[in-house]
This record gives structure tokens, C-alpha cells and sequence, in this order.
């Protein structure tokens, strides 16, 4: 479906931009990483988790962009929201932190940040599925015209 | 359709701005609470001990704290409370220099089987909870448990077994030897030992007191005279010790038999 958009013409130009955005996570992921460094001792735990969400929203990232002009691009977005969600769930632990250093213990109530994201990413779903509808309407349009 | 996706486009950069700025501003409101403790002060008060703990809170940041409460809890070896103080300040504004007392006061009366404690040393199990809701939004607890030893001020209590010296027909001296050692570095023992021997039928035939002045980590060491009414005694009976201070009282039967 759509795969007539991927001319052998524009592929690198694909991946060429699809790798820059690739590449923007991955800064955003070192920035956020920097940023941290001083909390590692707390939230030593929660490192690999934010390893892997990086690591996938850049796959994302890669593959929307790779995909964009096909259904596909709709597909990949409205997986990456879902991920989104539930990634924040399990990782955030329903938004209760809890560190531990030596003989202290700390705990967040990050459940605010969670709704908030959840709330972001569900408007983000609404949005993937108006925009594929709208994609197909506009492709079926342009068959009939054609 | 235009439209519905733009708004919610535009619904969903507003929300990521939202965020975004809030998490900004919340961490640099964070890394602008200034923390500042001082000595803690030892505090004698009638009957307590007092550990009164000031801190200055230095609120720069951009949000209020709500509903800081400080709180500290000493449990024994086996996790039974002993005492638990809380402190709580309703709100720190934002801007705000507020400064606080965290006191804990311990009553030895108050402790259940508070005597055990004046016999033996152990240890006490001390754990610290601050919890406190950062703009509403964000609650969170900081808990810290520490070991606090605990010295007996009368550890190693030894009485001996008296020995008389007879004086007249109808009396005579009683020799008692008491011993112990104040583990406790909080406790200075001042008050005074009261003495009652008593027959078999528990009629006072001698009375005695004593002042004692021992300061922590000193031992006490003292032999005791005491005037006896041999006309009323019996072969045996009871001495009756009652130490009496500011802090507590501790009271311990000896037997004794006339040699």
C-alpha cells in the first residue's frame, strides 16, 4: 500500500533526513544524559530504561521519517504514542519513584508528569488517526481525479 | 479536517510547552531550595531530654512547599516505638526564608519498661521522614534510618550483701556496697539514693540517704553506712534501694540475713 511513493530516485534523500532525525534524538538523549549525570547516584535504576526509550524513539524517529508519504509513516506514529504510554507506565512504575542510596530512601509521586504524558500522547493518537483518514481520502481523491 | 488536525497540533505543542516549561521551572526551583542545619542542642528540661535540631528552609524557587512534615521515630532492637516527634510546617512560600526547630523529647517515665534501659546498654534504631508537596504537584518522602547506641546510667548495677558492725545493745551499722557505671552520655546522674532496711514483717529499721553526683562515662563506687534498729530486727529481710533523679527513678529490693 503506498509503496509506489518510494522511488529509488529520493531514497537517500530519505534516509538522509530520516538519519537526521535519527541524530537529534540521539543529541537529546546525550543533552538529557548530561543534564542527569549529577542524579546518576539516585536514579541508577531507571539509567537502562532511558537508554531503551531513547534507542526507540530514535528507531522511531528514523522510520517515520523513512515512511512519511505512506500509510505506514500514520502507523509508526500511532505505534510510537502507544509505546510512549506504556513505556512511561512501566518505567515510571504507575509515577511512584523509589530510590535508594546507602540507609536513605526517596520517593517521587510523578504521577502529574504521567497523566500529562499520557494525556499529550492520546491527544497524539487522535491526531495519527485524523491525519491517516485524511491521508487516504486525499490518495482515493487523487485516484478518482486521476 | 484541516481544521480538527491543526487544533489539535497546536493542542498538542501547547501541551509539550506546558511541560516542558513546568519541568524547567520545577527543577530550577528545586536546585534553588536552599537547606541549612545546624547543631544539634542538647536540651535538660524537668524530666526530659530534648534534641532540638534547627534548620532554615531558603525558598528561591518558583513554587510554594506545602505540607512539609519532619518527623523522627526511635524504635528499640525489636522495632517497638519508643518515641515518634513530628514537626510540621503548613507552608514554606515561594521567596521565603522560614526558619524551623525539629525538637525530640524523651521521657524516660514515658518509655514502656523504661527500667530495662537504665540496666543495659543497646541500641536504638533512629529514622528520619521528611516528606513534603513540592507546587502541588509533586509529593514526595525522604527517609533516613540511622543507629543511635544507647548507654545505660546504670549499667552494671551491683549491690553486695551487706555486713553489720554492732555499735550498741539496740544498734548497729550496715555496710552496703553499690556500684554501677553511667554509660549514658546524655545523662548526668544527679540525685540521691534513698536506703530502707526492712525486717521480715516490712517495719523500716533503718533509713539511709545518699547524694550522688555522677557525670557520663564516670563510675560510682561507694560504700554505704547504715544506722540499723537491732531491737526490731529480724533474721532476715529486705534493703530497699530508690534511686531518685531529675530524669527517672529506678527501685531495687535486696534481701539480706543477719551473720
Amino acid at each position: 500500500m503506498n509503496l509506489a511513493n518510494f522511488s529509488k530516485r529520493n531514497l537517500p534523500l530519505r534516509i538522509l533526513k530520516a538519519g537526521i532525525k535519527a541524530i537529534l534524538v540521539y543529541i537529546t538523549y546525550l543533552v538529557f544524559t548530561l543534564l542527569i549525570q549529577q542524579m546518576c547516584e539516585f536514579i541508577g535504576e531507571y539509567i537502562p530504561l532511558v537508554d531503551v526509550f531513547f534507542a526507540a524513539i530514535a528507531i522511531f524517529a528514523f522510520l517515520i521519517e523513512f515512511f512519511s508519504g505512506t500509510i505506514f509513516k500514520y502507523m509508526l506514529e500511532f505505534s510510537r504514542n502507544l509505546f510512549v504510554i506504556f513505556y512511561c507506565i512501566i518505567a515510571l512504575d504507575g509515577g511512584i519513584i523509589d530510590a535508594s542510596v546507602q540507609n536513605a530512601t526517596i520517593i517521587l509521586n510523578l504521577q502529574f508528569f504521567l497523566l500529562m504524558i499520557v494525556l499529550i500522547n492520546l491527544v497524539g493518537i487522535t491526531r495519527t488517526v485524523l491525519s491517516a483518514i485524511n491521508f487516504l481520502y486525499e490518495k482515493s481523491e487523487e485516484k478518482i481525479i486521476d | 479536517m484541516r481544521y480538527a488536525l491543526r487544533a489539535l497540533k497546536w493542542a498538542t505543542i501547547i501541551l509539550w510547552l506546558f511541560l516542558f516549561s513546568l519541568v524547567v521551572t520545577l527543577v530550577y526551583s528545586v536546585l534553588n531550595i536552599r537547606i541549612e542545619v545546624g547543631d544539634p542542642q542538647l536540651i535538660m528540661e524537668n524530666e526530659r531530654i530534648v534534641w532540638a535540631m534547627p534548620a532554615v528552609i531558603d525558598n528561591a524557587g518558583f513554587y510554594g512547599i506545602y505540607n512539609l512534615n519532619i518527623t523522627t521515630l526511635v524504635a528499640d532492637i525489636d522495632g517497638g516505638v519508643l518515641l515518634k516527634n513530628s514537626t510540621l510546617v503548613p507552608l514554606v512560600q515561594k521567596g521565603e526564608l522560614c526558619p524551623l526547630w525539629h525538637n525530640v523529647s524523651l521521657n524516660l517515665r514515658e518509655i514502656p519498661d523504661y527500667q530495662v534501659y537504665l540496666l543495659h546498654d543497646t541500641n536504638f534504631t533512629v529514622k528520619y521522614s521528611v516528606s513534603l508537596n513540592f507546587a502541588r504537584i509533586i509529593p514526595c518522602t525522604l527517609s533516613l534510618s540511622s543507629t543511635m547506641p544507647w548507654g545505660a546510667p546504670l549499667y552494671n548495677l551491683s549491690i553486695s550483701d551487706p555486713t553489720f558492725q554492732s555499735i550498741n545493745a539496740t544498734h548497729c551499722m550496715m555496710f552496703l556496697n553499690v556500684s554501677f557505671e553511667n554509660h549514658s552520655p546524655y545523662i548526668d546522674l544527679n540525685g540521691t539514693l534513698n536506703i530502707e532496711v526492712l525486717n521480715e514483717n516490712g517495719e523500716i529499721i533503718g533509713i539511709g540517704e545518699e547524694i550522688i553526683n555522677v557525670p557520663s562515662y564516670q563510675i560510682y563506687d561507694e560504700t554505704l553506712n547504715i544506722l540499723v534498729d537491732t531491737s526490731k530486727a529480724t533474721y532476715s529481710g529486705t534493703i530497699k534501694l530508690t534511686f531518685e533523679t531529675s530524669m527517672f527513678s529506678y527501685e531495687t529490693e535486696v534481701p539480706y540475713e543477719l551473720g
